[in-house]
């Protein structure tokens, strides 16, 4: 039997292979005195009990529920302007000449660097103060961290992907689609909803994948910056200063696989809506 | 809903501007239509009659002369139906919900939607494909839901561009009998274009030919076929040897290549 033909289960399983021996080569090489890292079950062991306190600066949980509630916020930030403004930009050239210029010049400037600025705009305000809700300023409570600063990064780094791609969406749609709506009877808004933005979905599911995908990297990167006290990425750069390898290396492997989810998650929205679209012949 | 005229055209022009220059189209070309009658444009490639359509239709507006449609300047209204060349159908909708749209645009209600749309599906012969997909169906098929669709409105002039060109002999012949039915039991306003004149012959009840570059009338006249129409009678293959005459002498005119 050739390696190209293994069937079904054992084929689809083959991808582990590689993984599995890493694995494993950890494993080994962790067990003498001299190695730096800890060996796979210590991790595995931070891993199974999420909800324990670490290093007095919350559990993994508690850091996982503020990085995605912090992502949750200027990812829907990000798309409640994006879609938008990619609608608008997709479907009348004053729009697109309006606003080209300031979408391409804004879009390679990092996230990242903007939070120095943005934390001094929102004067280092979170959620919790934006609501008024002072009384809540020295508990530990979620909306204390939800920085606006933080957030509005978040904000720049997913916009422009969702930007960009709705844009994109909006201008494959076939032009006899919208002339044979025409000739139907379909007024401009009938067109606009039924014709333009079905033809579109799988383009702005496309840009709503990467800008997810940019986010979750920007709010890491943002929140390995001092100045932050909270979130996944601030457990992971505080384990490494406290030399705690387990931990960090624990949060690698969420940050990892909520990657993961959040990517697959659109994808497979996406799928149902490319579905949809599935070529004419 | 005979009487009337359906369509005049008196001195129609139309040219295109390409890179490397105009290009004239179409014109001047003079035609009259009655109500409830079966147009069939005949004429080569090229010749223009898509762009006669679309001046119909209102989706162009002609550089000279003038245009009624139904008794008023040719606008995209409502009471025009339209089938492309292709089917064009809309890929994320289901064979019904395509049909049901011209009906969704007007804002009829669900109910009334459905039971239109059973209707008309069932009129070109697509029960138990409801709920299909258009990639899940045939060229034949898929022309049939856009016929289906130009149709559910009843509109009162319908325009057809060579709807059934891209499809093979026995299926475009199935669909020609199944819309020279609905025309007869509906009554309304066809206008077909075609470049297949045996496809003409048979559909129509007047007919014009198009000569090239730029489209004008070289030929029109009424057919006085009887309505169930034999394609080996000799009337027929008359009327199809004298129309293959006239396409010959204009590619003798236009030389080989137009």
């Amino acid at each position: 039997m050739r390696l190209d033909d293994l069937p079904g289960r054992p084929g689809r399983l083959l991808g582990l292979l590689i993984p599995l021996l890493l694995l494993l080569w950890w494993q080994l090489s962790a067990g003498g005195g001299g190695s730096v890292l800890p060996p796979p079950w210590r991790v595995l062991q931070v891993l199974l009990h999420p909800g324990r306190d670490l290093l007095s600066s919350g559990s993994i949980l508690w850091s996982v529920s503020v990085s995605i509630s912090r992502i949750v916020l200027g990812f829907l930030c990000a798309v409640a302007v994006g879609v938008p403004v990619g609608l608008a930009m997709g479907g009348s050239r004053f729009y697109r000449r309006l606003l080209s210029v300031i979408v391409e010049m804004a879009r390679p400037l990092s996230a990242i660097a903007l939070l120095p600025l943005s934390i001094i705009i929102f004067k280092g305000d979170s959620l919790a103060d934006l609501l008024g809700l002072r009384s809540l300023r020295y508990g530990r409570h979620i909306l204390n961290e939800l920085g606006l600063g933080m957030i509005f990064i978040l904000f720049w780094g997913g916009v422009f992907p969702v930007i960009l791609g709705t844009m994109q969406g909006v201008r494959s749609v076939r032009r006899i689609h919208l002339e044979v709506a025409r000739v139907l009877g379909a007024s401009r808004l009938h067109r606009f909803l039924h014709v333009m933005v079905p033809s579109a979905l799988p383009d702005i599911f496309h840009g709503l994948r990467l800008g997810i995908g940019r986010c979750w990297m920007v709010i890491i990167a943002a929140e390995m910056l001092p100045g932050t006290n909270s979130g996944i990425g601030y457990l992971l750069r505080y384990s490494y200063q406290l030399s705690r390898y387990d931990v960090m290396l624990a949060c690698v492997v969420v940050i990892a696989v909520i990657g993961a989810f959040f990517s697959k998650g659109l994808e497979a929205l996406g799928e149902r809506s490319l579905l949809l679209r599935s070529r004419e012949r | 809903m005979s009487g009337g005229e359906a369509l005049r055209l008196e001195g129609v022009e139309k040219a295109y501007r390409t890179r490397t220059g105009q290009v004239r189209a179409l014109g001047p070309v003079d035609l009259e239509l009655s109500r409830g009658r079966f147009l069939c444009v005949l004429g080569p490639t090229g010749c223009g009659k898509t762009t006669l359509l679309r001046l119909i239709a209102g989706l162009e507006e002609p550089d000279a002369g003038r245009i009624e449609v139904l008794g008023g300047p040719p606008e995209v209204t409502r009471r025009i139906g339209y089938v492309f060349q292709q089917a064009a159908l809309f890929p994320w909708l289901t064979v019904s919900d395509n049909v049901q749209f011209p009906l969704r645009a007007r804002g009829v209600g669900s109910t009334e939607r459905s039971r239109r749309a059973a209707e008309m599906i069932g009129l070109v012969g697509l029960e138990g494909f409801e709920s299909s997909y258009p990639h899940e169906l045939s060229g034949g098929m898929q022309q049939r839901t856009a016929l289906a669709r130009a149709l559910v409105v009843d509109p009162e002039l319908l325009l057809l561009d060579e709807p059934f060109g891209s499809l093979d002999l026995r299926t475009g012949q199935e669909l020609q009998e199944r819309l020279r039915d609905i025309w007869r039991k509906r009554g309304s306003t066809l206008v077909f274009v075609t470049h297949r004149i045996e496809e003409a012959v048979y559909l129509a009840s007047d007919l014009v030919v198009l000569g090239h570059r730029p489209g004008r009338v070289v030929r029109s006249q009424g057919v006085d076929l009887p309505p169930e129409r034999d394609r080996l009678s000799d009337e027929f293959t008359e009327l199809l040897v004298s129309l293959r005459m006239t396409f010959e002498e204009l590619v003798m005119e236009e030389g080989p290549e137009g």
